[in-house]
């Protein structure tokens, strides 16, 4: 099993506080589904915003398609071609006039041709079933509605790692079984998808590969199967 | 309510409206610009905006004289680190007892803040001296010292640290999606930034009104321009965004 991501013992502290990342180690394999569990405060956005090169760590090391990333200003700033982050809050992430405007923000700074701009930020608005809110404010969109919004932006992008914060935060039943069915249709696109979440039940049954954090440490990685879950967060309560 | 003639209307002879346009413009300036030398020059820009409005040194100082001293109290508990191993430490002030020091780290989130609130309380400063008790209450309210001054300090920090993080928030998510890559790419995001924190500093006032009249404000904050004679010289306006907007986006590429 290739890994894409690669962090080793990577240890990073917030500023004056204690919480943080302790000596983690974890591998993201490629094209693979992988469930980032634990309970608030882990530390799974940490893990994350180090993934994406935001938070730069103490020590350790961190490889990118067996390439070492240095957190340089310069790899920072471009590592947004390979990764893309959702974040937890879609109210954080949306900033343009319109929605299409705020789906074609990456793809633009990708250097895309207009003509092909439209052309992927229309399929994606299709996938996620926004087309109709094209020429709405981002801010006048419900909760659920943002999130999507959010998404499509980082998808359009086509990223081979796609991050999602905790994509069933705050969402009704309805809105879950839709993000479900998203995450289903997106795994055949050959991308690798990392995700947090407190629903147990649905990272059993969609996720390859597991990762569990505790108290910013990892305290167990592998195939999903072969994790025992349950346990494993009961037992470190 | 009618506009009479005042002793104290503007010199800069600018329009409630206009006025309202610099603050905010002033106020995303200083949260943006917080490194030197930037920061410092505009220090003395909005000082000499208070000039030109003829406000007395004794006046601005008396201003300022409150909220400063809350900021200095910050400010200790920001520059001092618990600890004495940090590798970039600076200073070391005790081992013993409290293990204190000062780090490079530290040093510049202290100088990060102090600039940041000396700006802002400028800019805030201009809008407040230049409005006429006539217009609104604000002045009336200054000038109850000191409860009611300190209460609007403390709001106006709260709102200050509110779009504050929005700013962060939306830098951040515009980065991961490649908008700073180059010179063309930040010059467009920056742009995008300034103008989202513009139209969400007017949604954050607008709710926080909201929630000082839940809790039974009767005053006015609000500005409006119904009586007001002056006519808008939009010019003036647009002249000062778009300086402002050419400072501001040189540079937020380049640190
Ligand atoms: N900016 C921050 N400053 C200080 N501590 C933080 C910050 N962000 C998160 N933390 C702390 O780090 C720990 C891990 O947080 P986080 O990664 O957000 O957890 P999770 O996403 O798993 O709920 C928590 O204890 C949290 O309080
Ligand atoms: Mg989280």
């Amino acid at each position: 099993m290739e890994s894409i991501l690669e962090l080793k013992n990577v240890c990073f502290t917030y500023p004056r506080s204690s919480k943080g990342l302790y000596n983690v180690s974890v591998c993201i394999p490629e094209k693979q589904r992988i469930a980032v569990l634990g309970l608030n405060g882990a530390g799974k956005s940490t893990l994350f915003l180090t993934l994406c090169g935001v938070l730069k760590p103490k020590s350790g090391e961190y490889y990118i398609d067996g390439k070492q990333f240095k957190f340089t200003k310069k790899e920072r700033l471009l590592l947004g071609k390979q990764i893309g982050y959702v974040f937890q809050d879609p109210e954080v992430q949306l900033f343009a006039v319109t929605v299409y405007d705020d789906i074609a923000f990456g793809l633009q700074n990708m250097g895309v041709t207009e003509s092909e701009v439209k052309q992927r930020v229309e399929k994606y608005m299709q996938f996620l079933n926004i087309t109709h809110l094209k020429d709405n404010a981002p801010h006048e969109l419900s909760y659920g509605q943002k999130k999507l919004v959010a998404i499509a932006g980082v998808l359009v992008m086509e990223p081979k790692v796609v991050i999602l914060d905790e994509p069933f935060a705050w969402l009704d039943v309805v809105q879950e079984e839709n993000m479900k069915s998203m995450l289903e249709k997106l795994s055949p696109q050959g991308m690798t998808i990392v995700m947090s979440t407190h629903n147990l039940d649905f990272a059993k049954e969609w996720a390859d590969y597991g990762i569990v954090l505790n108290e910013g440490e990892c305290v167990e990685e592998g195939e999903m199967k072969q994790l025992n879950i349950e346990e494993l967060i009961h037992a470190n309560h | 309510m009618n506009v009479e003639s005042d002793n104290r209307k503007s010199s800069l002879k600018l329009s409630i409206v206009e006025r309202f346009t610099f603050t905010v413009g002033l106020l995303t300036m200083s949260l943006v610009m917080t490194e030197t030398p930037i920061a410092p020059i505009l220090s003395i820009v909005l000082i000499l905006f208070l000039k030109a409005e003829r406000i007395g040194w004794l006046q601005i100082l008396r201003f300022l004289l409150i909220p400063l001293v809350f900021i200095a109290v910050g400010l200790i508990s920001i520059v001092l680190v618990l600890g004495v191993d940090e590798p970039d430490t600076v200073f070391v002030i005790s081992k013993k007892y409290i293990p204190l020091s000062i780090t490079l780290e530290s040093l510049r989130m202290g100088e990060v803040v102090l600039w940041r609130s000396f700006n802002a309380l400028l800019s805030l400063y201009f809008l407040i001296a230049t409005t006429t008790p006539k217009e609104k209450n604000l002045l009336a309210i200054k000038l109850h010292l000191p409860q009611e001054m300190v209460e609007l300090g403390i709001l106006s920090y709260r709102y200050i640290q509110v779009l504050q993080k929005k700013k962060e928030e939306i830098r951040l998510a515009q980065q991961l999606r490649l908008g700073y890559t180059s010179y063309r790419k930040s010059f467009r995001s920056t742009a995008l930034l300034l103008s989202t924190v513009f139209i969400y500093s007017a949604y954050a006032f607008r709710l926080n009104h909201q929630a000082l009249l839940t809790r039974g404000y009767n005053g006015q904050l609000y500005f409006n321009s119904e009586n007001n004679a002056t006519v808008e010289r939009w010019w003036l306006i647009v002249l000062f965004i778009l300086l402002g907007a050419t400072l501001i986006l040189t540079y937020n590429y380049y640190f």
